[in-house]
């Protein structure tokens, strides 16, 4: 291998030993590759053509040969096939040519003896199954072998083949090729010889400069390039003879350097002795240091003890100190400090910790990288030591100071801010930075609570009596953004040894909260969360001092009860959100037109109170009055619908003949009812002396005398006619049923007198529950001797409570079933507030008693909502129309108007019309033109008992027991 | 850097000097010569079928390749092939040296066969077409046999027996000493023939009917200006002989096929080519109305194979 090596050695020398070589070496080779691909592609194309040539002229032999041959193969005709081949056998090249049939015999063949024989290798045997097309069977460098079908009729009958002998291409081809190596070869041989030329002018220079460059390097000087050419080597020897002249300057110059360093070294070294500081200098490139002797010394080291490497001194600081001093110098490395400085413990050779004061500067080069940095330390131990312990005794009072709940400020003995923990930062709006050098009355601004007055600092109190100093319970401070924060505390001088003042600490902290905690919940316990306003508790409370006072003055009180009407309406079909949302409205519209002296309340539901002091009745009427319109005028709208609410207003004096508080809230409240049932809307005003009024004081009484009545079924039914408006309505005789109630002297008690305390006290079920029972039964007698006659249907009214009642469906099921009566015969009347209020259970009682045969009839329609909306969900049968657009029908058209659109809508739904209130003839024939279908009231029939009605001796019975 | 495009170079510049110096010499594969034997690749037995030069190789090729290649499909295990042959004399000497195992001479040619290893099993039909014609240009001006006296008459080969020897036994029994009385032009074909006489190279040219009828339905203007002057009797027309050796069985087989085919469409086909209704079962005896003429042919006028 050596050997190999070496030859390989000599023989790379031989070519590339120098820049002439390389420059022959290489022209050679551009020649010699140019030329060969040149002379490569040239026979390559020229053997190209001549193959494709040779292939043309045997394809063409073939098929002639073929042409020819047609009739001669049909005839099997060998002789006639052999003058045709004969023409052809004098082509040049022709290396054989033959004739076969179909099944591989040579009908003819260049070589005679072979006439008659089979062709047998498989190229010829696949040529007879092969399609009838010309084939190139051979298609090789010495030989072209093509076939053409014999074709007669379109039928292949043989074959006819024909080879050409390539020899004479070749020929030519090898005389191409070997022309074209001398060609190369003699543009080598030119090549070779310019290249010399050219080389040998070229490295003349090049050897100039080689040669004065290795005498430079001898140690010689002032030696130059003797170039004078114009080119690029000549150049290049300017350049030269330049850079030799500017190093020869900068030597002289850096020999003058050397010495002025020394100097400046020597100058340094003295200065550092003279100090006491340790000194180190970190070289950037090497990464040593120099530590200096006295550094070391410091450490407690002698000078060769220490070695000139970093960790010497990362090794020796303190665990805990290290990463943060490290931290410090790449700050300062990186460029981010202007100089490097840190304080870090670093351990003696006795195994003590020393602190050291180390500082430092990076010397940086043009690109501003850092390759040296050059510091001190300084031994600053005992020092240290003092801090700690002042430091330590400090943040201990520091810490206390923060962590207590309290706020402390201290002041010097001029009452100069010196010191605030966070909590008085906190409360006072100012920072301890801020508020320093500030005096106390600049940063603590307090009041008194009730009062408004500026307080006496305490710490000038203090400061001035030279004791402790409380605060006053109602202190308020004010802090720096105007807050007010209520606070309780106290102040203590400070004393010297001497025991003279030289501060005061104030303690103080925030009450605020308890403050309002306790007025919190002294309002909570008077007032409405709803409305606030006042509640019922606070509301009778000041009615009581009121009351009380009856006597001490001269002027007399008001109390008005405010009862809103509709708002079932809203809390039912939008939901107690929308009904909170209304109170809230109406609440705040009423306060505003009301004095601030009054007492506005809400005494729970829909009722408010209004205390109106020193206020005579009539003044009081008028404030109800207005009140009433401005709840009538109030437009609450929800889900974009709006409602309209009113209000009934009982209105009551306070005066000497008061009594008490109860009858005083009694007295309001029936006035309020009375209101109500007066047809809601209105202001009523008790007078003591009202007959009525007196009665409808005793409401309560009613629950007892409604069950006895009940118990003892000391209740009536009477019937009122319903008539069909023209002539017979079909339906034969139609009452509705109306109930009375007897006393105990057996007088009549209307309706009125008794249905709102029913309705109030939830009694209408039972009350309806007795309709029905005994509707049912007289029904079922009036059936069972009716005789074929066309029946009665009876219309009992049902209230809204009873509708809610989840009893009330199957009751009435069970009593038409126990006294077989046909459903038919009963009609239900349903106020079009009460369906709607309940409208789901409503809707299910009208369907389910539908469903049995029982009809519907809405009453007082029009007096309510009016909306035709609801009709849609209630399948009623017949529509009541108010009897307040009937009353007045024949005088004003709006009424009329009104009815006729009822009428109409309801006809439209297929529902018929009832018209309520029909009392003379010209309402009734009003009622005929506009079409409706029946009519009811003292015009048409009076009220009497259901059982007269029937011609019954029973019912008559029970009515007159 | 310098050194790897010095490597590149020199790698380069030898492949590419191998390339140079072995393109001259090198051969990238050996032909393949053809090797010769003296069995074909296929052993199924051929059957020659030599046909009598009625047309050119070929026309006949044509007319009778499809009978061939009907043959072929109905019999399994054998090959027919046809055969034609440049004329009358090759075909004379191929079907005496007992070539052919099945041919279709002329009557005359039939008859000759007998002699050299050959029988009859089938022929032609439609005898009453193999007569021969004698056409005259119609503005010739002649009338009566007589008036070719002297004339030039022009037929396809001595040896055609409907349109040479038939034609001029007719001219003999006419009145004309054939050999000596008339420039008697053997053209070489029927076309010929007719084309001679309707060039007015000849004064008549002898064919037979189904040349005739051919030629001047392809060529109207034929038609137009020849017309048939006389017509010769009838003979058997061309017969179905096959070679001695061959097998019964196989005769059977292919005598069957080829008497069916005026009973289907292709056979119809193949039959409308050869301007003939159908083949028909013959046998020696059949001949005989034609050795006779033959033997007064060659008593009254020559020996049919000399001109």
């Amino acid at each position: 291998m050596p050997r190999m090596l070496r030859i390989r050695r000599q023989l790379h020398d031989l070519l590339f030993g120098s820049i002439r070589r390389q420059l022959i070496v290489g022209i050679a080779a551009v020649h010699a590759v140019l030329m060969t691909i040149f002379v490569l592609d040239l026979v390559e194309r020229q053997r190209g053509f001549l193959h494709d040539q040779a292939v043309a002229q045997a394809t063409s032999l073939a098929e002639t040969l073929s042409a020819n041959s047609t009739s001669w193969v049909l005839a099997n005709d060998v002789i006639g096939l052999e003058e045709v081949l004969a023409s052809q056998s004098n082509y040049p090249g022709l290396e054989y040519a033959m004739v076969l049939d179909d099944r591989g015999k040579v009908l003819a063949h260049t070589e005679r003896a072979l006439t008659g024989k089979f062709v047998t290798d498989s190229l010829s045997r696949t040529l007879l199954s092969a399609p009838t097309q010309t084939q190139r069977l051979n298609e090789t460098r010495g030989l072209i072998d093509v076939a053409a079908p014999v074709m007669a009729n379109d039928q292949q009958v043989g074959w006819a083949r024909v080879a050409l002998s390539q020899d004479e291409n070749l020929a030519g081809l090898q005389v191409i090729t070997r022309d074209g190596v001398i060609y190369t070869l003699v543009a080598i041989v030119i090549g070779i010889v310019f290249a010399a030329l050219m080389a040998m002018r070229l490295t003349h220079g090049l050897h100039q400069v080689v040669d004065v460059s290795s005498r430079i390097r001898r140690g010689e000087r002032g030696v130059r390039v003797p170039l004078a050419r114009r080119d690029e080597l000549g150049r290049l020897g300017m350049d030269f003879n330049q850079t030799l002249d500017a190093l020869e300057e900068k030597e002289q110059e850096l020999t003058q350097a050397q010495r002025e360093l020394m100097q400046s070294e020597e100058r340094f070294d003295l200065a550092m002795r003279g100090s006491n500081d340790g000194l180190w200098d970190w070289d950037a490139d090497t990464n040593t240091v120099y530590y200096s002797p006295r550094w070391k010394e410091m450490l407690g080291y002698a000078d060769d003890e220490i070695a000139h490497t970093e960790s010497e001194w990362s090794t020796r600081v303190h665990p805990d100190d290290l990463t943060r001093a490290e931290a410090a110098i790449e700050s300062h490395i990186a460029g981010k400090t202007p100089f490097y400085e840190d304080t870090h413990r670093i351990r003696h050779r006795d195994g003590s910790w020393r602190w050291h004061l180390e500082r430092g500067i990076a010397v940086r080069d043009e690109s501003g990288q850092v390759y040296r940095m050059v510091g001190t330390n300084t031994d600053i131990t005992e020092r240290k030591r003092a801090e700690d312990a002042l430091f330590e005794e400090k943040e201990r009072a520091l810490v206390t100071l923060n962590s207590i709940g309290d706020a402390v400020i201290t002041t010097d003995e001029a009452g100069v801010v010196m010191f605030m923990n966070p909590i008085a930062e906190v409360l006072t709006g100012w920072t301890q930075d801020e508020a320093k050098g500030l005096l106390l009355d600049d940063v603590f601004n307090i009041i008194n609570e009730q009062t408004g007055e500026p307080l006496e600092n305490p710490v000038t109190y203090c400061l001035n009596q030279g004791k402790v100093a409380a605060l006053a319970g109602h202190t308020i401070l004010i802090n720096r953004h105007g807050h007010e924060i209520a606070i309780e505390d106290s102040a203590a001088p400070i004393r010297d040894r001497q025991g003279h003042i030289i501060g005061v600490v104030m303690v103080f902290h925030d009450v605020t909260m308890a403050r309002e905690l306790a007025q919190k919940m002294s309002w909570q316990a008077t007032h409405d969360a709803l409305t606030g306003l006042v509640n019922r508790v606070e509301f009778e409370r000041r009615l009581n001092e009121l009351i009380a006072q009856r006597w001490n003055t001269r002027t007399s009180h008001a109390v008005l009860y405010i009862d809103l009407d509709q708002f079932k309406v809203v809390n039912d079909t939008c939901g107690h959100v929308a009904g909170d949302e209304l109170l809230r409205q109406l609440s705040f519209i009423l306060k505003e037109h009301v004095r601030d002296a009054d007492t506005l309340a809400r005494l729970g539901g829909d009722e408010f109170g209004l205390l109106l002091e020193r206020c005579p009745l009539e003044k009081a009427q008028e404030i109800a009055e207005s009140l009433r319109h401005v709840i009538k005028d109030f437009r609450f709208t929800w889900d974009e619908k709006p409602f309209e609410v009113g209000a009934s207003i009982g209105v009551v004096e306070i005066n000497d003949d008061s009594d008490d508080l109860s009858s005083v809230l009694s007295a309001a409240d029936v006035a309020c009812y009375a209101a109500k049932d007066l047809g809601r809307n209105r202001v009523h005003v008790y007078e003591p002396n009202d007959e009525e009024l007196k009665q409808r004081r005793g409401e309560m009484q009613w629950i007892g005398r409604i069950n006895d009545a009940l118990a003892r079924d000391r209740l009536v039914l009477y019937g009122q006619a319903i008539r069909a408006v023209r002539g017979q309505g079909g339906d034969g005789e139609h009452y509705e049923v109306l109930v009375r109630m007897l006393d105990d002297e057996g007088g009549i008690v209307p309706p009125a007198a008794f249905i709102p305390a029913a309705e109030r006290y939830n009694l209408m079920p039972s009350i309806d529950k007795w309709v029905v029972r005994n509707v049912c039964r007289l029904a079922g007698q009036a059936q069972a001797r009716s005789d074929g006659r066309q029946l009665t249907m009876l219309a009992v009214n049902i209230s809204g409570n009873t509708l809610a009642d989840e009893d009330f469906l199957e009751y009435v099921r069970s009593q038409l079933v126990q006294h077989s009566v046909l459903p038919e015969l009963i009609c239900f009347e349903i106020t079009e507030t009460a369906a709607i209020s309940n409208l789901a259970k409503a809707n299910h009682f009208i369907r389910e008693m539908k469903r049995l045969g029982c009809r519907f009839a809405l009453d007082d329609f029009g007096s309510g909502l009016s909306s035709f909306a609801y009709l849609k969900n209630l399948p009623v049968d017949y529509l009541k129309i108010d009897g307040s657009f009937i009353r007045d029908m024949v005088e004003d058209p709006i009424d009329r108007a009104m009815v006729r659109s009822i009428n109409e809508v309801g006809h439209v739904m297929g529902i018929r019309t009832i018209a309520e209130f029909v009392e003379d003839r010209r309402t009734l024939d009003e009622l005929r033109a506009i079409g409706v279908d029946f009519a009811q009231g003292y015009g048409i029939d009076k009220p009497s008992p259901l059982a007269e009605k029937f011609g019954l001796a029973a019912a008559r019975r029970a009515a007159t027991r | 850097m310098r050194l790897v495009f010095f490597r590149v170079l020199a790698v380069a510049l030898c492949w590419a000097w191998v390339a140079l110096l072995s393109s001259g010499c090198s051969r990238e594969a050996e032909p393949v010569l053809p090797e010769y034997g003296d069995v074909p690749v296929s052993d199924v037995p051929v059957y020659r079928f030599g046909v009598h030069p009625l047309h050119n190789p070929t026309r006949l090729h044509e007319i009778f390749f499809p009978l061939m290649d009907y043959l072929n499909r109905g019999i399994d295990g054998v090959e027919f092939q046809l055969e034609a042959s440049r004329n009358y004399a090759a075909y004379d000497e191929k079907l005496f040296q007992g070539e052919f195992e099945f041919s279709l001479p002329n009557p005359y040619q039939t008859v000759e066969s007998l002699n050299h290893g050959y029988h009859v099993f089938g022929k032609m039909g439609d005898d009453d077409n193999f007569r021969g014609i004698i056409l005259v240009r119609k503005d010739s001006g002649i009338h009566s046999v007589a008036q070719l006296k002297g004339k030039a008459v022009s037929y396809p080969a001595p040896s055609a027996l409907a349109a040479t020897m038939m034609p001029q036994y007719y001219l003999y029994t006419h009145g004309i000493d054939v050999m000596h009385e008339l420039d008697n032009r053997y053209v070489g074909s029927q076309e010929s023939s007719v084309m001679n006489v309707f060039l007015g190279d000849v004064a008549a040219g002898a064919t037979w009917l189904p040349p005739w009828q051919s030629l001047s339905s392809e060529r109207p203007e034929l038609a137009e200006q020849l017309e048939i002057k006389w017509q010769t009797d009838p003979l058997p027309n061309n017969g179905l002989v096959v070679r001695d050796d061959v097998s019964t069985e196989l005769v059977d087989r292919v005598g069957a096929l080829i008497f069916d085919l005026h009973n289907h469409d292709e056979g119809r086909a193949i039959l409308a080519a050869m301007e003939l209704s159908r083949f028909e079962p013959a046998t020696d005896a059949t001949y005989q109305p034609v050795r006779d003429f033959i033997d007064r042919f060659t008593r009254d006028i020559r020996n049919p194979r000399e001109p």
